[in-house]
Parts: structure tokens; C-alpha cells; sequence
């Protein structure tokens, strides 16, 4: 009886600690942004990418890619540079030179908002291996909007 | 009255003298067959591929010379016809950055003409790039609008850059 206990106690303890391990490990790996991720509103999807030792998102999938005005595909119709207007938003890195601090937070990057041609400073956070916070803020994080984007493949803990 | 007009022009002479003592000089650096490589399976959509290059500014226009500034004044892509036809492409988009600068767009064409090889981007012309060539390296970044897939075969776009750099001597 006594073994049985004292195996199942070594068990329980074995897979806390092989929790812990993972959970640990997304936290302290920048290359856990990596991926495509959804906005809470549904209306893009952003694939999150690397070059050098930044990290970078672009819209790889638009709900509605095309202008209801001209009917053509979406371009950045707002950019206060009129020579990169025709843009288009498919493609479009609106995440940009996110640099991993560890504890699963990448800052010192930029959010764009084609909406209305402005970027934003930026903080994102892993919340878990399938979430994340992004909050575009302006001058210090105080004066921002939080929201909660989604992985789109799940990962599988373990 | 007669006072406002002399001091008038002694304005004008003074910012005449003041011109003319700062000349600033133009001098082109052309970058040529710089490769972008996607590698296989490529899907349909943008696709992104990174070049990082260096230019070293004080071979190229001296020493003793201060940048004003930098702008790119043609950027051109060439597609190789056996791996992508020019119909295959919807629109390139250019972006420039370096590891201690944000990275910016400078350059885009969309629609791609279909009919032709070389691709003619539209760049920026509020763009100083200065701080981009002055540092130890930067990178250009393509992203082509790819229409069809590419399962077996990679392919390899090319590109031309043209610089223009505003100098003065310090």
C-alpha cells in the first residue's frame, strides 16, 4: 500500500514538474509567438514571423478582402504616404520589430492600424501557448486598448 | 520705409551667402542582382524573402562628408520566366530595416504587369535612409503576392536598387 502511494506521489511529482518545465520554457522562448493568430473580432488573420531577432506580423487572411467601394482586393488607402497607397493589406506586416524581453513578453515593436493609416507602440504578452495580449497604446501603455488574439492551430501541451 | 528695404536686402544677400556656402552634393549607388530566394513548396498569397546587404559609404563618397539624407530613388524586380511566370505575380512590396532601426516600407507595385519580366516598384519619397546605409548592415525584405503555388519549384526573384545619397562637406 505504502508503494503503491509512494509511486503515485513520484508520478503526480514528475508531471508537475514536467508542467512546470513546459510552461516555464514557452515563457523564457521568444519563438513561442510564432504562428498565426486571430484578432477577437475575427476579421484577419496575422502569421507572426521572424527576421533576425525580431518578430514580425503579417495579414495573411482578410474576412473581407475586398473594398466594398471599388471591389478590389484591400490596399492601405490610408498610409499618410501617398506613393504606398496601393499597398495591399494582404500581406501587410502591422506587427513590426518586436523584440523578445523574456517572462513571454515582446516590446519595444509597432501595431498599424489601416483603418486609419496611424501606428500605435505596442507590448504583447503570452497569456498561454494559445493566447496572447496585444495592447497598442500611445506614449505609455495607460493611454492603450488590450486584445486577446488567438492561436489558430492549437498546440498541444505535452 | 527706406530703412525696411535696406534691411531687406541685406535678408536677401545673407541668404544667398548662407546657400551658396552649403552646397550639397548627389551621388548614385546602384545596388544590382540582389537575390531573393523562396524556397519550395511556396503557396499562393504573400510570401516574404530577407537580403541583407552593406554599403560602405565612405568608400563610395569619401571622407570628411556629412549625409543629409538618403532616398531610394528606383527599385525594380526581375522575374526569371522558367520559374515564375510574370502572370504568377499580384503585387511586390519592398521594406528595408536594420537590427537597431524599424522597419519601413519603401517601395510597392500592385497590380505586377503580366506581360512583363521586370517589375518598376513605386518608392517612397519621404523617406530618409540614412541611418539604414550608415549602419554596419541592413536588410531588404520583398514580399511578392505569389497567384499560383509552387510545390517542386523554388523560385528566385531579382532585384535592382538605386540610392541617392545628399552630401555635404563638413
Amino acid at each position: 500500500m505504502k508503494n503503491v502511494f509512494n509511486k503515485l506521489f513520484a508520478l503526480n511529482l514528475f508531471s508537475l514538474m514536467l508542467l512546470l518545465t513546459f510552461s516555464v520554457s514557452a515563457q523564457n522562448d521568444g519563438d513561442a509567438l510564432l504562428g498565426v493568430w486571430e484578432p477577437s473580432n475575427g476579421k484577419a488573420r496575422v502569421k507572426i514571423d521572424k527576421i533576425g531577432d525580431k518578430y514580425f506580423g503579417r495579414i495573411v487572411w482578410l474576412k473581407e478582402p475586398k473594398d466594398p467601394n471599388t471591389g478590389e482586393p484591400k490596399v492601405d488607402k490610408n498610409n499618410p504616404d501617398v506613393s504606398l497607397r496601393s499597398t495591399p493589406l494582404r500581406g501587410y506586416r502591422m506587427l513590426k520589430d518586436f523584440v523578445f524581453k523574456g517572462d513571454g513578453v515582446w516590446e519595444e515593436g509597432t501595431i498599424y492600424d489601416p483603418e486609419n493609416g496611424n501606428n500605435y507602440s505596442c507590448i504583447i504578452k503570452l497569456k498561454d501557448d494559445n493566447t496572447l495580449d496585444i495592447r497598442g497604446f500611445i506614449g505609455i501603455q495607460t493611454f492603450g486598448r488590450t486584445d486577446e488574439w488567438k492561436r489558430l492551430i492549437i498546440k498541444k501541451k505535452g | 520705409m527706406k530703412t525696411i528695404q535696406r534691411y531687406s536686402l541685406l535678408f536677401l544677400y545673407l541668404a544667398v551667402l548662407i546657400s551658396c556656402s552649403t552646397k550639397t552634393d548627389l551621388k548614385t549607388i546602384t545596388l544590382s542582382n540582389i537575390n531573393f530566394e523562396f524556397e519550395a513548396p511556396i503557396y499562393s498569397g504573400p510570401n516574404s524573402a530577407t537580403a541583407e546587404l552593406s554599403i560602405d559609404l565612405s568608400k563610395e563618397i569619401g571622407e570628411g562628408f556629412e549625409i543629409k539624407d538618403v532616398k531610394l530613388k528606383n527599385a525594380s524586380i526581375v522575374t526569371d520566366s522558367t520559374t515564375v511566370p510574370a502572370d504568377n505575380l499580384q503585387s511586390i512590396t519592398l521594406q528595408i530595416g536594420s537590427s537597431n532601426q524599424p522597419l519601413i516600407s519603401i517601395g510597392v507595385i500592385n497590380p505586377t504587369i503580366p506581360t512583363s519580366l521586370n517589375q518598376q516598384l513605386t518608392t517612397s519619397n519621404d523617406k530618409n535612409l540614412s541611418s539604414y546605409l550608415l549602419g554596419k548592415s541592413f536588410y531588404l525584405v520583398l514580399d511578392p503576392d505569389f497567384i499560383n503555388d509552387s510545390e517542386e519549384t523554388s523560385i528566385r526573384l531579382e532585384g535592382t536598387f538605386e540610392f541617392e545619397i545628399h552630401y555635404t562637406n563638413k
